[in-house]
C-alpha cells in the first residue's frame, strides 16, 4: 500500500534526478591532514596559473598577471619573470630555466647571469593560432617520458567572436563566417569552435621543447589538466559541456581522436568537411573512450592539473591526483591495465571546506607535502596557496579499486568495521551529443553479495552486470574502520572501458 | 530491501526536496557562476531573486530553455537534466540565500593599479594588432606594441602605459586600453606570418627588451629605445643577402639606399644600423 502510494506521488513530479545526499561531515579529513596558507607576494593577484618545485627545492610559481616568483629558503618571495600572458603551466628545465605556456607561446625563461631573474625569454613553439578569443587558453608543458614535452590547446568560446586581425591560417570549415566572428554574431558557431590551427588538440614538442612540434590526439574542448602518471600515461582531462557529458580522463594515445569534434579539422588529410555535422554513431566509433569520469556534480565539474603521489605519502604513491575548480575537494585517479586500455576509479579527497575550491594547481614539495595553487578567472575559484603536509599515518581510505573477471576489489589503508559496511552499488553513463552535459542514464542499480577478508581491508563486490562505457559507483556511505574512524572519501566511481 | 521500493522513495523526496537539498544542488550546478550577492560570469541570487521572486514557473522554463539576454555575458547552458522539482529546490534555495543581502557594488577599479615601472614589458590583448601583443613602457612617456605574431613594431603612443583592468578581472574576455596618444601606427598584413618566426626576447640590465626574430631567412635583433622625441629602433641582422626594408614617412635610416619607400642594406650595412621613427 505505501510503496504504492509513494510510487504514484513519484510518478507525477516527472521521475526529477535525486540529489546527491549531503555531504558526511568533514571533520575527518581536518583531523587527519593539516593544511595551511602559505604566504604569497604582497601586493599581486595572487591566482595561481602555474605551480612547480624546482630542482634544487624551492616553489616556483607563475601567477594570473604574467609574474613568476621563487620562494627562497627563508620564505622571502623573489621575482623571477613577468610580464607573461596568462601563464598557465610551469615546469623546471635545469638550473636558472622555466618553463612556461602562455597563451601567446610556450616560453624557456632563462637566468644566463646568475642574478635570480630571467634575462632571456626564448620562444620554444608559437605555431599555434590564436583569434583573440577569450577561452583559446594553452595548458602544460608535461614532459613525456620521450623527452618531448607536451601542451593541450582550448578551443574557442561562442561567448565571444574573434579579433579582426588572427595569428594562423583561418580554417574556412564551419557554418559562421570570419567576417561575422568578428562582429562577435556567433550564432551557429558551434559552442565551442576551431578555426585557427590546433585548437582542442593535443601538441607534441619533440627534443625537450626545442625540436619540431606535431599534432599528437585531437578531440578537446577545454583541456586543464594535462600529466603524466608514474607509469608513463599521458592523461588529459576535459570539463563537462558541449560533447562533454561528464568531465572525462582522457589517457591520450598518438593520433587519438578524444570526443569533442571540432578540432578534427586539424587531423592529416581531413576531407569529410565539418566534424560538428558529422552523425554521432560516427564519432562515437572514432573516439577514444575516457578512462576515468569525473563524476559532475557528484565529484568534479570542473577538473584540473593531475600529480602523482610521491614516496612519503606511503599506500598511495605512485598514485595520481587531481584538482577541482567547483568544489572544496581533489580527486584521486586510480588507474588499471585491463584489456590494454588503462581505466579506473575517481575517489573524492580532502573532501572538506576548509581546502575551499578554485584548485588550480598541484604539486609537491621535496618533503612531501601537497601545495594547491587556485585560480578563478571570474568563474567561481579562490586564490592563494594552500599546503597539505604528507601525514605521518593515512586515515581510513579507500587504497585501491580492482575490476576482476567477477566484480570489484575494494582494499582499505585500515581494517573495517563489517557491520559498518554497507555498499551501494549503480551504473549509469552519459551521453555522448552536442548538448551541454548530460543527465545521468541507462541508470541500474545493482546488488552484490560481497564479503570482507579476514583481515578486514580487502572488500570483495561480485557483480552480475558489469557494463562496458559505464561509470559503476560504489558507495560505502558510513563505513567505519574497526577502531571507530570514519571512511574518508567513501565513493568510488570506475569507468569500465573493458571488463577483460 | 528490494529496489523498487527504494527507487520511488528516493524520487518522492526529490520531489519534496527540502532547502537542504536546494542548497546542495545549488553548490552544485549553480555556484561557479552565480554568487549570491555579487555578479560573477552570471547575475547575483539577489538579480535573480527579483526576476523570479513570485514566478517559479518561468525560472523553471529559463532554466530549461537560457537564451542569451545580457550584453557581454554569456549564455548560460541548459539545466533541463535537474528536472523540475529540483530546479523548484534550488529557486527557494537562491530566495532564501539572498534573503536580507545587499547587491555588492561590482568592483569597478584596479585595487593593484600602480604606475608603470618604466622600461615595462607586458603581454597582452591590445587594440588593433594581433593577438599575439607585447607592450613596452619606455624610459620617458613613450609606450609601444610589438607583435610577435608579424614580428614588427605596429604601435606607438605617448602618455601612461595601459589600462588592463576589464582583462585582469576576467578570464580575458577584454582587450587592454592605451593610456595616451597613439601616433604611429601600421595597418594589419597577416601575409608576413608566413615569411617570419618569432625567436623571443632578452631583457637588458636596465629592462629594456632585445626582440630576436627571422624574416625571409635573416635573423633579427631589434632594441627600441627613446631618442628626442621619437624611438631609435637599433638592428642587428645576419643575412646572406641583402636586406630590403619598407619604410614609413616618419621613418629615417642610419644606412643603406632607399628607392621610394624601399630600404636596401647589404649584409655588411645590415649588421648594424638605426631606423629612427620621428613623432610629434
Amino acid at each position: 500500500m505505501i510503496p504504492t502510494l509513494l510510487f504514484l506521488a513519484a510518478a507525477a513530479v516527472a521521475a526529477p534526478k535525486k540529489p546527491a545526499p549531503a555531504k558526511a561531515a568533514t571533520e575527518g579529513w581536518d583531523k587527519a591532514f593539516a593544511m595551511t596558507k602559505v604566504e604569497t607576494p604582497a601586493g599581486i593577484d595572487d591566482q595561481v596559473g602555474g605551480l612547480a618545485f624546482l630542482e634544487d627545492g624551492r616553489l616556483a610559481v607563475a601567477f594570473h598577471r604574467g609574474e613568476v616568483f621563487i620562494r627562497q629558503t627563508d620564505g622571502s618571495w623573489k621575482q623571477f619573470a613577468e610580464g607573461l600572458h596568462e601563464p598557465l603551466g610551469l615546469l623546471p628545465d635545469g638550473p636558472g630555466a622555466l618553463l612556461v605556456m602562455q597563451r601567446p607561446e610556450l616560453t624557456r625563461l632563462e637566468d644566463t647571469d646568475g642574478d635570480g631573474k630571467a634575462d632571456r625569454y626564448r620562444t620554444l613553439w608559437d605555431g599555434f593560432g590564436m583569434t583573440g578569443n577569450y577561452h583559446e587558453f594553452a595548458f602544460g608543458p608535461a614532459r613525456g617520458p620521450d623527452g618531448a614535452l607536451y601542451v593541450s590547446l582550448n578551443l574557442a568560446s561562442s561567448g565571444a567572436g574573434v579579433f579582426k586581425e588572427l595569428r594562423g591560417a583561418w580554417s574556412e570549415i564551419g557554418k559562421t563566417s570570419r567576417e561575422q566572428l568578428t562582429a562577435g554574431k556567433t550564432g551557429s558557431a558551434g559552442r565551442m569552435y576551431s578555426r585557427v590551427p590546433f585548437r582542442g588538440c593535443v601538441m607534441r614538442i619533440a627534443d625537450g621543447g626545442r625540436g619540431a612540434a606535431s599534432l599528437f590526439a585531437t578531440g578537446f574542448r577545454s583541456p586543464d589538466g594535462i600529466g603524466f602518471d608514474a607509469a608513463g600515461h599521458l592523461l588529459v582531462n576535459d570539463n563537462q559541456g558541449d560533447w562533454r557529458g561528464s568531465s572525462p580522463l582522457q589517457v591520450v594515445t598518438k593520433g587519438s581522436f578524444n570526443g569533442h569534434p571540432a578540432s578534427l579539422v586539424w587531423s592529416a588529410g581531413w576531407e569529410q568537411g565539418d566534424p560538428i555535422e558529422l552523425p554521432v554513431p560516427e564519432l562515437e566509433k572514432l573516439r577514444l573512450q575516457p578512462g576515468g569520469v569525473f563524476v559532475h556534480a557528484d565529484l568534479s565539474n570542473s577538473p584540473t592539473q593531475p600529480a602523482v603521489f610521491p614516496k612519503a605519502w606511503g599506500p598511495l604513491a605512485g598514485q595520481v591526483v587531481f584538482g577541482e575548480m567547483n568544489a572544496a575537494r581533489l580527486v584521486r585517479f586510480l588507474g588499471e591495465d585491463i584489456g590494454g586500455v588503462h581505466q579506473g576509479a575517481m575517489i573524492p579527497f580532502l573532501d572538506t571546506k576548509t581546502l575551499r575550491n578554485g584548485n588550480h594547481r598541484l604539486a609537491f614539495a621535496p618533503d612531501g607535502a601537497l601545495h594547491v595553487g587556485k585560480t578563478h578567472l571570474s568563474w567561481g575559484g579562490n586564490n592563494g596557496i594552500i599546503r597539505i603536509e604528507a601525514p605521518q599515518t593515512l586515515p581510513p581510505l579507500i587504497e585501491t579499486v580492482h575490476l576482476s573477471a567477477t566484480g570489484f576489489e575494494v582494499r582499505f589503508t585500515a581494517v573495517m568495521d563489517k557491520a559498518s559496511l554497507v555498499p551501494a552499488l549503480r551504473s549509469y553513463r552519459y551521453k555522448y551529443h552536442s548538448t551541454y552535459g548530460s543527465p545521468k542514464v541507462d541508470e541500474l542499480p545493482q546488488d552484490s553479495a560481497w564479503s570482507l577478508s579476514t583481515d578486514g581491508k580487502l572488500l570483495t563486490l561480485p557483480l552480475k552486470d558489469i557494463r562496458e562505457g559505464f561509470v559503476h559507483e560504489i558507495k560505502l556511505a558510513g563505513a567505519k574502520s574497526i577502531d571507530g574512524r570514519e571512511l574518508l572519501g567513501p565513493i568510488a566511481y570506475y569507468q569500465v572501458v573493458k571488463t577483460k | 530491501m528490494p529496489r523498487w521500493f527504494l527507487t520511488p522513495l528516493l524520487a518522492l523526496s526529490a520531489a519534496l526536496a527540502s532547502a537542504q537539498d536546494g542548497k546542495l544542488l545549488y553548490e552544485q550546478n549553480c555556484a561557479a557562476c552565480h554568487l549570491p550577492d555579487q555578479m560573477v560570469v552570471g547575475p547575483s541570487l539577489i538579480e535573480i531573486t527579483k526576476l523570479y521572486d513570485k514566478k517559479p514557473k518561468e525560472f523553471v522554463a529559463w532554466a530549461i530553455k537560457p537564451i542569451k539576454k545580457r550584453n557581454g555575458v554569456i549564455e548560460m547552458p541548459s539545466m533541463a537534466h535537474l528536472g523540475e522539482a529540483n530546479l523548484l529546490a534550488i529557486r527557494e534555495h537562491m530566495l532564501a540565500a539572498s534573503a536580507g543581502l545587499k547587491e555588492k557594488p561590482a568592483v569597478t577599479r584596479d585595487l593593484l593599479a600602480r604606475p608603470a615601472r618604466r622600461p615595462e614589458i607586458q603581454r597582452m590583448f591590445l587594440p588593433n594588432v594581433g593577438p599575439a601583443a607585447i607592450a613596452v613602457a619606455l624610459p620617458g612617456d613613450l609606450n609601444y606594441c610589438f607583435d610577435a605574431g608579424d614580428c614588427r613594431l605596429r604601435t606607438v603612443w605617448r602618455g601612461e602605459f595601459l589600462d588592463c583592468w576589464a582583462y585582469w578581472k576576467s578570464n580575458g574576455r577584454a582587450t587592454a586600453t592605451e593610456l595616451g596618444k597613439v601616433l604611429w601606427s601600421l595597418p594589419a598584413d597577416e601575409s608576413l606570418q608566413k615569411r617570419v618566426k618569432f625567436r623571443g626576447y632578452s631583457v637588458d640590465a636596465t629592462g629594456l627588451p632585445t626582440f630576436e626574430y627571422e624574416r625571409d631567412g635573416a635573423q633579427f635583433r631589434e632594441k627600441i629605445v627613446p631618442e628626442g622625441k621619437g624611438l631609435a629602433r637599433r638592428f642587428e641582422v645576419t643575412s646572406t643577402k641583402p636586406l630590403t626594408l619598407t619604410l614609413d614617412a616618419a621613418t629615417t635610416s642610419s644606412a643603406g639606399t632607399i628607392l621610394n619607400n624601399s630600404l636596401t642594406l647589404t649584409p655588411a650595412e645590415a649588421k648594424s644600423f638605426t631606423l629612427t621613427v620621428r613623432l610629434p
